[in-house]
This record gives structure tokens, C-alpha cells and sequence, in this order.
């Protein structure tokens, strides 16, 4: 999906990142006092949504750029801290939650990297481990052709050993990580699905032979891995494509590169529901049988989250024994009976998760 | 007046001044029974007419409109059918010169109902229809609308308007008070063999607007996680059992439909419920105690509620709970 409009705030006409953008994208621009004349412009397409992915908004961020990943006290979160550098993304998942997470969705990139920049060196200087990633209101490689944010990161973290950045994608945009010295302090991490649900529910993303390639070659230039199963989708016969999924990972990637796999099945608030049907009418993922969760929240009828979990698990072991895997938002009853044991058994999920980290990623533990 | 008026041209006193009418007598093989441009009764009875008809004569003729092949009805459209099942050659009718605008003539064929009695949906829908086809402006259409007792609020005239251009088993529903006006144009959205389908049932049924929502909304995602079609699921062999037993109560037969259908589309939700049931049953908790599992058992909390009014009864309650506590139905339950 290509860009085929840009606004720029006037506030941030003149900066550099801007004007840096513009270069690349080569595209005219229409100058905006503020947002809501991007809002007006979009909301008046006959898919809005569409039109949002197609236009890209250059603005700066007045609000914090480090936040926690909105969770639940109903579920186990873990703590991850989500770097805010844009929101939104020009591929198309049908299930994607940001499609009604912002009023209406639009691309949006904050250009100024200065204040992010201030705030992550703060941070930082907490000299506490941290886990952070700026793939959760955006895919992290899309702006690779644009920006040079990741790269600029990827810098930034390898002067520390306290934190980790991961970069979370569905593409295969990792031209620019290769001769970075990253100090093995930035996670290069893919979501991954079925071949099935990639081809029928995610629209413009590369292909799990790409996404699978792309990591070995991250691989191969030192960056540890993680790989997220998130959203797993019930379908006939997703099981056996899920455990494929698997095979074909540890075939290509070794498991000691692996800092986590996380396991989510599909989840989405109920204002999506009508989304889909409108915009991918083909979809059939809205069918399955879901309940609404004590946090509003429509998810599989928990038995059925389990026994897919189970299976899926069981075939990590059989390739990785020692793999970190966890779940994604789920409660005590599903870890037990998923993986045998419950977060509070190894001290927390945050905290299994920073050993992992620390581990996979030479962070020093405890202050310095 | 006199019920036979003769072939003289005369013009009606009663009629308002711009309306120009004049009463002949036809033949009725010259009126056009099949176009119902101007129809707004949705009555296709004419029994109460025989018979006063018969007796009486035609007391108010119908008014008509010529045509370049005879005559086009725009009130008296059951009258006619009527005189010509009496076997009447000829009548006696008001026809409108042909100065009269088409606006006047929709409003005259509109008021010829309203003004004798209210309006069902689908009549209401045809006036709303015709005065919008014919209508110079919305000031006028808007002005005509109240005059004859018609909504004027634009958020219902909108919804109303719908009605008449949909399938006619969807106004036969409305006809009928099997639908409503919210549902017929829930059912207006979908292909007309289903929406024919769905009005059947639900005057099957005999159930409410809630219930029918329910029921759609059922039929409508097993449909589509199945890749087949509402019309092929009511056709299928189960439910037309259950539909076709007569002997079965009205009430316990609604049920069984909602039953089936939502067992088909939750089956393990609806497993996991009829386990639960089950397992219940075998602790046998008695009328005072109530066990109440976690909302679609997502949870991990049950409550249970105690009933009793006096110590004694609070300690047998006790002893029930420690027997509870042992028997391995609840193991199944909580794990």
C-alpha cells in the first residue's frame, strides 16, 4: 500500500526529520494548523480506514513517547514498555485492533526525535532492565523507507547493557540493521502466523517464507530473535499448520538465538466485529466461538485457547526444550494448564522475562 | 346523493375547488384493474363490500384518470373489484379532468384513505412514496404529508419510505404483525429468498422483535462459518422437524429452535454448559443452595449462595457443603 497523501503539522514544517521525510517520499504536502483537519479529510473517504493507510501525517508528539503496553489486572501483562515513535501501518490485517484504537486510524509519524531521544536516555540512565519495542502501535520496519529511526535506535541501545529494544515486524525491511553494532542489545522479532491465515488475513505483509528468512539472515548478523504467535487463529485444521509453522522456524533458525516466543490467541474488542465485516466480508475469523473476557475484550472460549496452546507448546519443546515461551494476556488456569506452570512459580512474567533478556542479550543485572 | 348519477358532466360540490371532476358512467372493461400507481390499500378483501354494494348501490364512486387506453384507478380500487365480482358492466365514477397535476391526484388518492381511517405501515409507506414521486418540492411534499395525517419527521419518513420497495413477503410480515418496522428492514438488507424464509419462521415462532434479532443474528453466523445459506439451515431436516410438530407447545418449541441453533453455532460452549449441568446434578445441591460458575466459565471464581433461616438450618447446610467439597463432580467442575 503506498502513500499517496501527506499532511504535515505547521509546528514541524521546518524540521528537519520532516523535511528529511519529504525527500524520501517524494510526494506533495499540505500543510495542517492540527490533526483534526488530517481526522476530517479521512473520515470523509468511504473507507476511512483505507484512506488512513494511504496517508501519512508528519506531526510531533506532545505526549510521553515511553508508555506500558496497555493491560489487565484480569490477565497476566509483562510489563513491556512501548516506545510511542508512530502509530498505525500501511499493511492490512483484517484483526488488527488499531483500526478502531484511534478516531479514525491514521499513519502518523512524530518527527520529533529530539524529546524521544531525551526521554529514552532517561530511562535508560534508571539502569534498570528494561524491555522495549516500538512494533505495538506500529509495525517497527515500515518506516525503514522513510526514516532512519531504526538504525538511530539500534545505536542508541547498544551503548547500554541494561535494556533491550525489540523490533517487532510482519515485513522483511532489515537492509539497514545489517552493519549496525547493535551489541546484541536490540531484538529483531517477527509475528508469525499459518500460511493460510497470512495469504487470507494479512493483507500487504511478507510471506512466512520471507518473514523466516529475513530472521535467519538477522541471525547471522548477531541479533537475538523473538517470534510472536499473535493472533492464533482457530481454523480446521490450524493445528497441524501451526506445528508446520514451528518446524519450518527451527529449520531455519537456531534455538539459542531465541529471547522469547510469546503465544496470544485472536482477541479484539467488540467495535472491531462490524470493521471486518465491512471491510474483509470474506472474513470468516469473527465466526468462532468467542466470549467476552472480564476485560471487554472477545476471545476464544477458554478451552479452546488451551488445547491450541498445548499443541503448539508441546511442538516448541520438541524442537527447543529450553525455549522461553509465554502467554500473551492470559490468566493463572490457562498457564497451568498450557505450560505447567504459572508465572508466579518462576517470579513473575516480568521478571522471567528479564532473565531471558539478560541472558540472550549480555544485560548486567541489578544496578551499576 | 343519488347512488346512480347519470352520464351528464357534473362537478362534484364536495370536491375542493382545484379538483376537477366529473361523473360518468363507463364501462369497466376500460379501467385498468392492474396498474396500482395510485394504490394505497393494502386490503385485497372486498367481502364487506358484496354485500352493501348489493343492497345499498355504490355510494361514493370511485375516481379515476384517463389514459390514452381507457382508465387508470386512483381511489376505489376495492369497489371495483367488487362491482366487477357482482358482475357490473358499467360504473359510475368521478373522472379527474385532465388539468389536474399528479400532485393533486396522489394527494386526493392518498386522502380518500386517510381521511376515513389510519394507515398501516405499507399504506403509509405507498403515500409517503407517491407524494415524494410526485412532490414539487420538499416544502410542499412535507406540507401534503401533514394535512393528510402522514409522519413529517424525517428520521421516520426515512425508515417508512423503505417499506413499500421491499420483497412483498417482508411487507406481508409487516401486514401481518409478524415484523416490525426495525426487523423488515434488517430482513429489506438481505437477498429476498431468505428474507422470505426468515418471516416464515418467525410467524412460526410467534416470537418478539428481541427474539427474532437473536435468532437472525444465530442463523446469519452459522451460515457464514459454514459457507452455506440461512434459506439451506431452516430447510435442513432438524429444524423442520421441530417446526413441523404441531403437537409440541408453542412456548417449549421456541425454545428447541433457539436450542438447536445455538447449539450449532457455540457447540463446545454449549458442551461445556450441558457438562456442567450434568455435573451439578450429581452433587445435588438441593433447593438452598445455589452454585453460580464464572461468566462462560472464563473465570476462575464460583460463588455459591446459601438460603436459610434459622441456625439449625445454616449448620445442615454445613454438612451438605463438606459432602460437596468431597464428591468428585465438583473436582470436575473447578478443574
Amino acid at each position: 500500500m503506498r502513500i499517496s497523501k501527506l499532511f504535515i503539522n505547521r509546528q514541524v514544517a521546518g524540521h528537519p526529520m520532516t523535511r528529511s521525510i519529504q525527500s524520501r517520499l517524494k510526494l506533495p504536502s499540505e500543510a495542517v494548523q492540527n490533526a483534526q483537519q488530517v481526522y476530517e479529510a479521512i473520515s470523509s473517504a468511504p473507507d476511512p480506514v483505507q484512506r488512513g493507510k494511504e496517508t501519512l501525517y508528519l506531526t510531533r508528539n506532545r505526549g510521553a513517547f515511553l508508555k506500558k503496553c496497555p493491560g489487565t489486572r484480569h490477565y497476566t501483562c509483562c510489563d513491556y514498555q512501548i516506545l510511542h515513535i508512530g502509530s498505525f501501518c500501511h499493511m492490512d490485517c483484517t484483526y488488527c485492533v488499531l483500526q478502531t484504537y484511534f478516531h479514525p486510524p491514521i499513519l502518523q509519524y512524530f518527527v520529533n526525535h529530539e524529546d524521544l531521544m531525551a526521554e529514552l536516555d532517561t530511562a535508560l540512565a534508571q539502569h534498570k532492565i528494561l524491555r522495549i519495542g516500538t512494533g505495538e502501535f506500529t509495525d517497527s520496519l515500515i518506516w525503514e523507507l522513510w526514516t532512519d529511526v531504526s538504525p538511530l535506535l539500534v545505536q542508541r541501545f547498544a551503548t547500554q547493557n541494561h535494556a533491550v529494544l525489540e523490533l517487532k515486524t510482519k515485513t522483511t525491511a532489515i537492509e539497514r540493521l545489517q552493519n549496525l553494532n547493535h551489541n546484541r542489545k536490540t531484538i529483531a522479532a517477527w509475528s508469525l502466523n499459518t500460511n493460510h491465515i497470512i495469504h487470507t488475513q494479512e493483507r500487504a505483509t511478507a510471506s512466512l517464507a520471507a518473514r523466516l528468512k529475513a530472521a535467519a539472515s538477522c541471525e547471522t548478523w548477531g541479533y537475538p530473535l523473538a517470534f510472536h504467535f499473535d493472533p492464533l487463529i482457530l481454523y480446521d485444521g490450524c493445528e497441524e499448520d501451526y506445528t508446520r509453522v514451528i518446524e519450518n522456524l527451527y529449520s531455519q533458525v537456531s534455538a539459542d538465538s531465541v529471547v522469547w516466543i510469546s503465544l496470544g490467541t485472536l482477541r479484539f474488542p467488540p467495535s472491531i466485529k462490524t470493521v471486518i465485516q465491512k471491510r474483509f466480508p470474506d472474513s470468516k475469523i469473527i465466526y468462532e466461538e468467542f466470549i467476552k473476557g472480564p476485560d471487554g475484550k472477545m476471545r476464544y472460549f477458554k478451552p479452546l485457547r488451551i488445547k491450541l496452546y498445548r499443541k503448539i507448546i508441546t511442538c516448541i519443546r520438541d524442537h527447543a526444550p529450553d525455549a522461553v515461551v509465554y502467554l500473551c494476556m492470559e490468566d493463572d488456569e490457562v498457564w497451568r494448564k498450557s505450560l505447567g506452570f504459572t508465572p508466579d512459580d518462576v517470579g513473575g512474567l516480568p521478571h522471567m522475562l528479564d532473565m531471558s533478556a539478560a541472558r540472550h542479550c549480555d544485560l548486567a543485572l541489578g544496578g551499576s | 346523493m343519488d347512488s346512480k348519477l347519470s352520464d351528464d358532466q357534473n362537478i362534484s360540490p364536495d370536491m375542493p375547488p382545484d379538483h376537477a371532476v366529473s361523473y360518468q358512467t363507463i364501462s369497466l372493461v376500460d379501467i385498468d384493474f392492474e396498474d396500482p400507481a395510485f394504490r394505497i390499500t393494502t386490503r385485497n378483501d372486498i367481502d364487506d363490500l358484496l354485500g352493501s354494494i348489493q343492497k345499498i348501490g355504490l355510494l361514493q364512486p370511485p375516481v379515476l384518470m384517463a389514459n390514452s387506453a381507457g382508465y387508470t384507478i386512483v381511489c376505489g380500487f376495492r369497489r371495483i373489484a367488487a362491482c366487477r365480482k357482482l358482475g357490473w358492466t358499467r360504473i359510475t365514477a368521478g373522472i379527474l379532468e385532465k388539468t389536474v397535476d399528479r400532485f393533486k391526484t396522489v394527494q386526493l388518492s392518498i386522502a380518500d384513505n386517510s381521511f376515513q381511517r389510519s394507515l398501516n405501515l405499507v399504506e403509509t409507506s405507498r403515500a409517503l412514496k407517491l407524494l415524494d414521486d410526485f412532490g414539487p418540492d420538499n416544502q410542499q411534499r412535507r406540507e401534503a404529508a401533514e394535512a393528510l395525517g402522514l409522519p413529517i419527521s424525517r428520521s421516520v419518513t426515512l425508515k417508512v419510505k423503505k417499506i413499500c420497495r421491499l420483497p412483498l413477503p417482508i411487507q406481508e410480515g409487516i401486514l401481518t404483525d409478524t415484523i416490525n418496522l426495525s426487523m423488515a428492514l434488517e430482513l429489506g438488507g438481505l437477498d429476498p429468498a431468505t428474507a422470505e424464509d426468515l418471516v416464515w419462521l418467525f410467524d412460526q415462532l410467534k416470537v418478539g422483535l428481541n427474539k427474532q434479532r437473536e435468532l437472525l443474528l444465530l442463523l446469519k453466523e452459522i451460515a457464514r462459518r459454514e459457507d452455506t445459506s440461512i434459506p439451506h439451515l431452516i430447510a435442513e431436516k432438524p429444524l423442520q422437524e421441530i417446526l413441523n410438530n404441531t403437537e409440541m407447545d408453542k412456548a417449549v418449541r421456541r425454545q428447541k429452535v433457539r436450542s438447536y441453533l445455538r447449539q450449532r453455532r457455540f457447540p463446545a460452549i454449549t458442551e461445556a454448559e450441558t457438562d456442567y449441568r450434568k455435573w451439578v446434578r450429581q452433587l445435588k445441591l438441593g433447593n438452598n443452595i445455589n452454585l453460580i460458575p464464572p461468566k462462560d466459565f472464563e473465570g476462575t471464581t464460583y460463588s455459591m449462595t446459601l438460603r436459610f433461616n434459622n441456625r439449625q438450618e445454616l449448620s445442615d447446610l454445613k454438612k451438605r457443603i463438606e459432602k460437596i467439597i468431597q464428591h468428585s463432580a465438583l473436582g470436575k467442575i473447578l478443574d
